[in-house]
């Protein structure tokens, strides 16, 4: 993504970087209400916080740091804190092993509780991975200063 | 900052059934694979890593945290990535408990040798702290950050923040988000501000 001014972060902007996040494959949460409520969501706060702070969520040492930031995938977090609706084909959410996450999952209609999930075969983790490095390369392709690993 | 969420290496959901389950080194690959192929596009400056060595959300936790990520730490070091960002064991989840001090940062920071940024129930005084005790490069904010709009000028000056509200968190909509208020100007005569000037303040991921 790429501000309209170098430091700040405008609701457009959000909303372009956004928009195009879309996880190939098996994961495509993206086409679900969930990301598209959670999409218009994150704009909405994007924007909230860039009038809120002049355009700045962070100084450091007195310099300001560039506030472009944001979440490109977290569709990969809902594969096994997810719900049926919101996979492709109604199919099960994959997880490590099959065991139901204690979370509820946000539905176009309200929370809901997590699906029952099926363990992940070993043959799928290469292409799982696989998933991430393009993600990696869709984040760089969409202008952004670097990733995260978030571990949660 | 682009964020990819990687869930997977916990003790408890995982079988022990195959070179991803098990023993410290075989929990860690799943992460670690990522993380390579993550370096692949970006090389290793671009990229950091966020973890919660304490954190049991959704049912997830590591049954052996002060193992596993002394682990982790080391590994990620050789890798050289712009940081490490670690969320203190007093925070687990959607639970927390500010009043414990925090020790995970302290913990993993010599051995990962790169930029540390600690996060997890710290006001101003506790980053201020953990920045002196050089166990921290940075510290973050989330909670404090969404219910005070204009959270890094009341902690420059020393100013009482909002309260936040936890039964917003996560729910959808602007309440919660969009809906608290910046410190009112007119207050500000009554207050003794004091500099904090060694304060670094990371936006990190609000969700």
């Amino acid at each position: 993504m790429r501000a309209d001014v170098p430091g700040e972060c405008s609701e457009r902007s959000h909303g372009d970087i956004l928009r195009p996040a879309r996880v190939p494959g098996r994961v495509d949460d993206y086409g679900s209400d969930l990301h598209l409520a959670d999409r218009q969501r994150r704009v909405r706060l994007a924007g909230h916080l860039h009038r809120r702070t002049g355009g700045g969520l962070a100084k450091s040492g007195g310099r300001r740091t560039r506030a472009r930031c944001h979440d490109i995938a977290p569709a990969l977090a809902c594969r096994s804190q997810s719900h049926v609706d919101l996979q492709p084909n109604g199919h099960a959410p994959i997880a490590p092993s099959a065991i139901k996450a204690e979370v509820r999952a946000l539905l176009a209609s309200g929370p809901a509780i997590g699906s029952m999930p099926r363990a992940i075969e070993l043959s799928e983790i290469p292409g799982l991975v696989d998933e991430y490095r393009r993600a990696a390369q869709r984040a760089k392709e969409a202008g952004f200063d670097g990733v995260r690993g978030a571990r949660c | 900052m682009a964020i990819l969420s990687i869930s997977f290496f916990k003790t408890i959901p995982i079988n022990a059934r195959n070179a991803y389950g098990g023993s410290i080194e075989n929990r860690a690959r799943f992460l670690l694979d990522v993380l390579d192929a993550v370096i692949s596009v970006w090389g290793s400056g671009r990229v950091g890593v966020r973890i919660g060595p304490s954190n049991k959300f959704g049912g997830m936790g590591d049954s052996a945290p002060d193992v596993t990520f002394p682990y982790v730490a080391r590994a990620l070091a050789r890798r050289g990535l712009a940081y490490l960002h670690i969320i203190e064991p007093r925070v687990t989840g959607n639970v927390s408990d500010d009043g414990k001090p925090p020790v995970a940062a302290g913990l993993l920071r010599p051995l990962f040798g790169g930029p540390v940024i600690a996060a997890g129930g710290f006001g101003a005084a506790g980053a201020e702290a953990i920045l002196a005790k050089g166990e921290a490069d940075l510290v973050a904010f989330g909670r404090h950050f969404l219910a005070n709009p204009d959270l890094p000028e009341r902690l420059r000056r020393n100013l009482p923040l909002n309260p936040y509200d936890r039964a917003t968190f996560y729910y959808g909509g602007d309440r919660g988000y969009a809906d608290y208020p910046a410190y009112e100007t007119g207050r500000q005569d009554e207050l003794t501000a004091s500099g904090s000037s060694a304060l670094s303040v990371h936006g990190g991921s609000l969700l």
